[in-house]
């Protein structure tokens, strides 16, 4: 204000006394808002102001001429404009400027249990923002992982679409996904985690590759994927986001925040899938993609106390009818024989809590608790399922001088019950008897800092499984960084995990084939290391390249693998009489440029091999390259962003029924490929997208489904031991068999998309 | 075979992590509670550089331009300069009130302080650039990357 008077008093001298000269004034803001610090600069005089509180500078004693006035500020576009002084006129300007995108990281991340950021912690935890994500939107973020290199969602069925997550080469039931830290989703309910969280509400996702993660249970021998939902202090108040594409499927996310009273902030968000148009470009008599309709509400409760101490409560319901099959099924020949189709109904709700113990010491108590049923036809075959899973989980969390300690304990609870004999009472396999597994654990962590440049985790876990007695998984991190731009991380553990075939082997319930489990099934033991290596390079205006290797080696005992080549109407279950492997290298490559052009590029090489006898065997659905990228170009000033992503897999090897199959053993080299532009006028909260995914029109062989046209195998021959018989209506002596599959069914198209946000 | 030759991938990015450092005057950093007292013997305007560990752009500032020899002479002569993890767990006492590290969920938290300086509109980025006059009012803040030539510019700004 002072300085207003002043600059009028000084002006107003100016003007009586050189009225010759011209005075030039006015005002700079930005979103009709004054900027304050703003540089004018007259580049021909050589002359400059800045802007005050309210947004006005004064350049005065300005000779007649014509001048370029430049005017710039951090986060705007330079404005600049030509102005010609004359004798006694003085030119008053009111300056827009328009915003520039801001280049930083809104979230917060953090790895491993603890509350250490990622760079500083000894475990490497990749870290992926919606944002990431965003540069190839997908529907769910199932699909969404096909942007990570080294992680794969694999169709395991090409009729009812369900999944599961590869990591580095092993096989889903290795993964385990996490909300908010915890282990809620596992079994039958791997790919629903994924699938159904609104894309709203996601502040980030973690992945770490391999055991490294055995401080969340011993079972994460391939990986994990932790979802972080949002906090509401860095939520939007309202957010829409939806797409379609010319598949005519729909995809609506809305989120928002509203605050109860004073101290309760609650975060909504909503995620509706639809997809009711049957498509059949192969010709094979079944559907390209399942018919889907999805519905998921997610609402998570922030409480504030009194020190900052934490408590949330969230919870989510995700409902899903799903079917697959012949073009002309509907709901009336669920179960029947007539017309082959995979319906399945999901239900699901899940309860996760947070509460920071009243106590000067932290201790921090974790609750969580989720029911899952399935309610589902495999062609006539009936498979109803009810999975609940209870966790608690008590953490006490302290510093004493250089080590940072973890202590806790938790609880796991699952009950799993079906209507297949893998749920009989072992006295008589007509009684039912659900299956109920008690896993109590304590865990300890220290996190030493030797010095400013080496640092060593120790980990231990101790569970005692209900069925299968006491399992140890120790766990040693090691992180030695010489300086802040390179980083060496050597971690090492073991992990143990107990299959269950049901829940986790989609192949079990559909097709002809007989299970066979010839013995007792044992748990799984797996030694693990893995090194890594980060360098980075910074360069101004905000250049960097970031390189990241990594090589893993892990050994596993035992390894239950489905067996579909020894008896082709058969799928046989057995110990391994040897050892499983599982090794490869890894790079990524991470690229920014001052114009803002992004790079991120990776690719791993896997070597996964089980030995038996001394005969090495490559799993089924294992390939051994893999491929990402993701590249974004802005278009300077026209708010248009190109988005280029895509993956590359080398050969998979795939379940043929037998030799005479005319199905190729291996899929080949494939690629899917995407295209997007975004558009977003500077200012606004308004994102219109749209692209082509698929560029390439990548869709697996058409005769993927074998005897497509006889899915309940009507018209095959068997012999004495059940084996199909060559018959001229059958000349491969094959059944109907959907699990040979891949890629998705779909092909090159296009999509559109808005987005909308209110902060 | 296969271990041999990540092995030799392995070496030659060991031997990209030794490179050596240029001696040079470096920037001048003060914590907080050191500023009531640095401000009574000399009135300086403050930079607060809220930065995080994790933050790629936040290193970028840190290893690029607060390196840059002119921004380092400027600061050191006309600023006092903090940088400030917002994830910092230390309690900090500035003016007369005690500010401390806070979870906001099970594997975040954020310095209570960090939010009081940074948070615009609602929003805290990283980094974000705080400046404050030497009364400690704080005159301008900004959440987002500047390049040098950008931090120069605000330096002269605030100067002037």
């Amino acid at each position: 204000m002072v300085k207003i008077i002043i600059s009028v008093v000084v002006n107003l001298i100016a003007t009586g006394v050189f009225a010759q000269l011209t005075t030039i004034s006015g005002t700079v803001s930005g979103n009709s808002d004054p900027i304050e610090f703003a540089n004018i600069y007259l580049v021909e005089a050589e002359r400059g102001a800045i802007t005050n509180a309210d947004g006005r500078f004064f350049i005065e004693r300005v000779r007649p001429g014509t001048y370029t006035l430049r005017v710039s500020f951090v986060g705007y576009q330079p404005y600049e404009k030509k102005i010609t002084a004359s004798y006694g006129d003085d030119i008053s300007l009111d300056i827009e400027l328009e915003q520039l995108d801001v280049r930083g990281e809104e979230i917060v991340v953090t790895g491993t249990l603890k509350e250490i950021s990622r760079t500083k912690s000894p475990v490497p935890v990749e870290v992926f923002s919606p944002a990431y994500f965003q540069m190839n939107p997908t529907p769910s973020l199932y699909d969404a992982m096909q942007n990570v290199n080294g992680v794969r969602p694999q169709l395991n069925c090409s009729v009812c679409n369900t999944g599961d997550i590869h990591i580095n080469g092993l096989e889903g039931p290795y993964t385990m996904v996490l909300i908010d830290g915890m282990p809620i989703v596992s079994g039958l309910s791997t790919v629903y985690g994924l699938s159904g969280i609104p894309n709203s509400m996601i502040e980030r996702v973690e992945i770490v590759k391999g055991p490294a993660s055995t401080l969340y249970g011993s079972e994460a021998v391939g990986g994990l994927i932790n979802v972080i939902t949002k906090k509401p202090s860095s939520a939007p108040t309202f957010m829409v986001d939806g797409m379609s594409s010319n598949w005519m499927d729909l995809n609506l996310d809305l989120g928002g925040k509203f605050a109860l009273g004073q101290n309760v902030d609650v975060l909504t968000g909503v995620n509706l899938f639809n997809y009711t148009n049957p498509i059949d470009n192969n010709n094979d008599g079944f559907t390209d993609i399942t018919i889907q309709e999805r519905a998921s509400l997610f609402q998570k409760w922030s409480i504030q106390r009194d020190e900052g101490r934490l408590f949330t409560v969230a919870g989510r319901y995700l409902y899903e009818d799903r079917w697959g099959g012949e073009m002309d099924w509907t709901k009336e020949h669920r179960g029947g024989t007539e017309i082959y189709g995979e319906s399945i109904y999901t239900r699901r709700w899940e309860l996760i809590s947070n509460y920071q113990l009243p106590t000067t010491e932290k201790l921090l108590l974790s609750l969580s608790y989720n029911h899952h049923t399935q309610d589902s036809y495999y062609g006539d075959m009936g498979f109803l399922a009810d999975q609940r899973i209870g966790f608690a989980q008590l953490t006490w969390d302290t510093e004493l001088n250089n080590h940072s300690i973890m202590v806790g304990s938790a609880l796991r609870y699952t009950y799993y019950d079906d209507n297949t004999p893998a749920t009989a009472s072992s006295e008589d396999v007509n009684i039912n008897k659900a299956d109920e597994v008690w896993l109590p654990g304590i865990f300890v962590q220290d996190d030493i800092t030797l010095n400013e440049n080496n640092q060593l985790l120790l980990g231990l876990r101790y569970d005692h499984n209900s069925r299968h007695g006491n399992i140890f998984t120790p766990r040693f991190a090691y992180k030695w960084s010489p300086n802040t731009k390179n980083i060496f991380r050597l971690n090492a553990g073991t992990g143990f995990r107990v299959v269950n075939l049901f829940t986790e082997d989609h192949a079990i319930l559909t097709g002809a084939r007989k299970v066979i489990i010839q013995e007792e099934l044992n748990p799984e033991q797996s030694y693990n290391v893995n090194l890594n290596y980060e360098h980075k390079i910074f360069g101004d205006g905000g250049r960097y390249i970031g390189i990241d290797a990594t090589t893993w080696y892990t050994w596993f005992n035992n390894q239950i693998l489905p067996d579909y080549e020894t008896n082709s109407n058969q799928i046989i279950y057995s110990n391994l009489e040897g050892h499983g492997v599982t090794q490869g290298v890894s790079l990524n490559v991470d690229v920014e440029l001052p114009n803002g052009i992004k790079l991120m590029a990776g690719g791993s090489f896997i070597d996964v091999y089980t030995s038996e006898n001394g005969e090495r065997t490559q799993p089924l659905l294992t390939e051994r390259w893999t491929g990402t990228w993701a590249i974004g170009f802005p278009i300077a000033e026209t708010g248009l962003k190109i988005d280029y992503t895509g993956n590359l897999y080398g050969p998979i090897k795939l379940p043929v029924l037998n030799d005479s199959d005319p199905r190729p053993a291996k899929s080949g080299w494939w690629s899917l490929q995407n295209i997007q532009f975004t558009w977003q006028q500077s200012g606004s909260q308004l994102q219109v997208f749209g692209g082509v995914k698929n560029l390439l029109n990548f869709t697996p062989p058409s005769n993927s489904i074998a005897r497509s046209f006889d899915p309940f195998d009507k018209n095959v021959q068997f012999d004495g031991n059940g084996n199909p018989m060559a018959t001229p209506n059958n000349p491969h002596a094959l059944t109907f068999d959907p699990s040979y599959v891949f890629a998705p069914n779909q092909g090159i198209r296009g999509f559109l998309g808005i987005r909308y946000l209110i902060r | 075979m296969m271990f041999k030759r990540s092995f030799h991938i392995l070496l030659f990015f060991m031997m990209m992590a030794f490179e050596v450092a240029n001696a040079q005057p470096s920037l001048k950093t003060v914590d907080f509670e050191d500023l009531p007292t640095l401000q009574s013997s000399q009135e300086k305007p403050v930079l607060v550089f809220l930065t995080a560990d994790w933050c790629r752009y936040c290193k970028n500032v840190e290893q690029t331009s607060f390196r840059e020899p002119e921004i380092v002479k400027q600061l050191n002569e006309e600023f006092y300069v903090v940088i400030f993890d917002i994830e910092s767990r230390k309690s900090i006492e500035f003016l007369g009130q005690e500010y401390r590290y806070k979870s906001t969920g099970l594997n975040t938290g954020v310095h209570e302080l960090a939010e009081k300086l940074g948070t615009i509109e609602g929003v805290l980025n990283t980094p974000t650039f705080v400046v404050m006059d030497s009364a400690m009012n704080i005159v301008f803040q900004y959440g987002g990357y500047m390049d040098s030539q950008q931090i120069l510019q605000l330096i002269a700004a605030v100067n002037s």
